[in-house]
């Protein structure tokens, strides 16, 4: 169900120092969101990348296999690398009312199961909670899983983002809107 | 009780905010305003199958709206008579039956109570299960693939409760030969506002765009100075407003159907389905009805931003939004993808519009704790006094601007109509004295 | 029971009549339907064993109906329950395919009995007709 990968893949663990890089590269990229440093964030992700995040539902056991949408139903996101930039500038201009005054946020990114794919690539599954606090006392929170795929770079932070596939633990998303990223 | 007479005067643009906060005006809405009016249920390809079903809400009431054997739909209170269980809990699916997990009972796809367990035991074969079945919507029309319910047996038919309406919605639902079809799935959100904000905007603002959506042109526009050319152009754009029976649309008038906000592979595809687009709705219609739009009360659809959207009331300082993305049915895949992708990223909960809409509404709601605030009339009256009749050929009232109020004023007309308690035919007849009058002040 | 005093094969309907997982019901006292689970025929009773519901509205999977009702489930081949609240066996008949029809065969017999270990049905359709688990499905 969280497979990224095209085609299939063999997975393997990672030893113990390979995990240390990818938790160390996951934290460095929540900080730089809730450091709202989005233009150091947007680089951490491939040119080719997929940023997704599927809309769930309610199902009876025998359509179970339906409750997240698929690649061609209904999303929150479903963002190429030109159009989070162009998000990233909109959060830039300072007219970005959603977000201007913009959203604290805390994101805990629990969790963490990396597997190695034989194409040698990762692909990591994470939990992860994510509170936004707005304005005087506005507060959304969001809550689930996002496997992301991951390669090896020789510069700094050592790895990019290839594919994410965000999914949110709530059919109704309880939040005006969101304006921030997962 | 509330006076309607002391909340809005329609005529004169005013508005007295507590009928976005009062639970008592809110009672009243659902009592004289949802469960009078034509509400939209689900769209014909929702339903694909014998058995399809899609669980919707007519304001709060849960309705399941059900594909039959023989092709029909039907509509019915997801409520068991027994003890007001829900029937069915998931969102949508594939039914052969629904079962209310309480006790047992069992209804077949038309919502009738086929089945009581133990029904000699402990009902002694007294039980008449044909009079026991959920609360079916009485009347059901279907309008080019769009299903829509009321309750109101004595509401008017479909046809001219929308009025004028119809040949702005045909801008979309007539649009093209094969017909729309859903991305399937729908996203849903909640906006702590009242209802009344998302569905007047959608009927009539055309003004908040420059401000509010400031930043959303930056995100989809790269180059500063194409991006300063395209916000100038569209600013100096002329425009159009329709209202009429609590309805609106509106709309800058377009020199050609393309660019679409979905790009190049979408664009394609209606250049080569223009003469088909043309034939089937008229150069006219197609190139100047492109923009926002409202059916009284809650349904709502920006016509080429391909989202369309029901506003459901969540008590007075609540909605949930349930939107689509709609797509031509035959359009080629990559057409259709794009549309998928332009629509999710603009218009939905992430989108770089609309997420400035959610911060809009749920401000004044929290403002309107205020008692003073609550106090305050607020000012519908842009536009007021330059109302026109059969601007460019079109059918009812329609402006030569599209910044303007009219289409809020003719909702909040219709909505104090309906919670003044005046009946459909009271309301008819006043619509039609009104409009004589417009019309002779026009002439003259 | 010799051939000749048996009952005569009745003709269902076509083979593309009844699709894959699907079921044509026969309006026969008690009614039978007749279900395609795997590319095989099965005819059995068409009323579930615990509550009144017609089988021929279940769902068919891997040679077994569930009633969509309150999810009693039974094997097409046998009869058998396979799940509560279901617990009494539906009568199975023999089925024929002889070039693209479908016939069945569908034989009663021995006194009606009431199985009186029934968790799952207590006084539901107590005295009723039950099952007599004769005859076997053939494609």
């Amino acid at each position: 169900m969280s497979k990224l990968a095209a085609t299939p893949h063999t997975r393997t663990g990672v030893d113990v120092e390979t995990r240390y890089e990818i938790e160390r590269f996951l934290y460095l990229e929540a900080e730089l969101l809730d450091d709202q440093r989005f233009d150091e964030w947007l680089e951490l992700f491939d040119d080719d990348v997929h940023y997704w995040l599927p809309t769930r539902m309610t199902r009876t056991v025998r359509e179970r296999d339906l409750e997240v949408a698929g690649r061609d139903g209904a999303a929150f996101f479903d963002d190429d690398k030109a159009f989070l930039a162009g998000r990233v500038r909109r959060l830039a201009s300072g007219r970005s009312w959603s977000e201007e005054p913009p959203s604290r946020t805390r994101r805990l990114i629990t969790n963490i199961r990396p597997v190695r794919l034989d194409s040698g690539e990762f692909e990591v599954r994470v939990n992860f909670h994510v509170l936004r606090s707005r304005a005087e006392r506005h507060h959304d929170t969001f809550f689930g899983e996002r496997t992301d795929l991951l390669r090896r770079v020789p510069q700094e932070p050592g790895f990019h983002i290839a594919r994410r596939r965000i999914v949110l633990d709530t059919t109704t998303l309880l939040a005006p809107s969101i304006s921030i990223f997962l | 009780m509330f006076d309607v007479t002391e909340l809005v005067q329609p005529d004169q643009g005013l508005i007295n905010p507590s009928i976005y906060t009062d639970p008592e005006v809110y009672q009243g809405e659902l009592e004289r305003v949802f469960a009078r009016s034509w509400l939209f249920l689900a769209h014909d390809t929702q339903l694909a199958k014998p058995g399809s079903f899609v669980q919707t809400y007519m304001a709060e009431d849960p309705v399941l709206v059900v594909r039959q054997r023989d092709g029909s739909v039907k509509a019915f209170l997801n409520q068991c008579r027994h003890r007001g269980m829900r029937i069915c809990r998931a969102d949508e699916g594939v039914a052969r039956a629904f079962t209310c997990t309480y006790h047992g009972w069992g209804y077949n796809l038309a919502g009738e109570l086929v089945n009581v367990p133990m029904q000699d035991r402990a009902y002694h074969d007294e039980i008449d299960k044909s009079k026991w079945g959920p609360t079916q919507v009485p009347r059901l029309h279907n309008h080019k693939g769009f299903i829509f319910g009321t309750w109101d047996e004595s509401a008017p038919a479909f046809e001219d409760y929308l009025g004028d309406m119809i040949w702005y919605f045909d801008a979309l639902a007539d649009r093209y030969d094969e017909g729309l079809t859903l991305v399937p799935g729908a996203t849903k959100w909640v906006i702590d506002c009242n209802w009344k904000f998302a569905a007047e905007q959608f009927a009539s603002d055309m003004y908040h765009v420059p401000s509010s959506h400031a930043s959303a042109l930056v995100a989809l526009i790269e180059d500063p100075a194409v991006l300063a050319e395209f916000q100038e152009q569209s600013a100096a754009a002329p425009g159009r407003q329709y209202a009429g029976n609590g309805h609106g649309s509106g709309f800058g008038l377009r020199p050609d159907l393309v660019p679409t906000q979905a790009g190049p592979d979408f664009d394609a595809w209606v250049v080569a389905n223009r003469e088909q687009i043309y034939r089937r709705i008229g150069e006219h219609r197609a190139l100047a009805v492109n923009g926002h739009n409202t059916v009284f009360p809650n349904f709502s659809w920006l016509t080429i931003n391909n989202t369309m959207r029901v506003w459901h009331p969540r008590g007075p300082g609540q909605i949930e939004v349930w939107s689509w993305t709609y797509l031509p049915k035959d359009a080629d895949e990559r057409a259709k993808q794009a549309v998928r992708t332009s629509t999710i990223r603009t218009f939905s909960a992430a989108g770089v519009f609309e997420t400035d809409d959610g911060e809009n509404w749920t401000e004044i709601q929290q403002v309107l704790r205020g008692h003073q605030a609550r106090k305050t009339t607020f000012n519908a009256r842009m536009g007021l006094g330059h109302e026109r009749h059969g601007t460019d050929g079109m059918p009812g009232r329609v402006t030569d601007d599209m910044y303007t109020e009219m289409a809020a004023r003719g909702m909040y007309r219709r909505w104090a109509d309906l919670m003044s308690g005046l009946s459909w035919p009271e309301i008819t007849e006043r619509d039609k004295s009104r409009q004589q009058r417009e019309q002779e002040a026009h002439l003259a | 029971m010799s051939e000749y005093t048996r009952k005569p094969w009745i003709r269902v309907g076509r083979i593309d009549e009844i699709p894959e997982d699907q079921a044509l019901r026969l309006d026969t006292t008690p009614p039978v339907s007749v279900f395609r689970s795997d590319g095989e025929f099965f005819c059995v009773d068409d009323t579930c064993t615990h509550e009144d519901f017609s089988l021929a509205d279940g769902w068919v999977e891997d040679g077994a109906v569930e009633c969509p009702l309150h999810l009693a489930k039974f094997c097409l081949r046998t009869g058998a329950a396979l799940a509560t609240p279901a617990c009494r066996p539906l009568a199975t008949h023999e089925v024929r395919v002889d070039g693209a029809d479908v016939y069945v065969r569908i034989e009663r017999g021995g006194d009606d009995r009431v199985d009186g270990h029934c968790p799952g049905a207590i006084g539901s359709n107590a005295g009723r007709r039950d099952a007599e688990g004769a005859g076997h499905g053939m494609a």
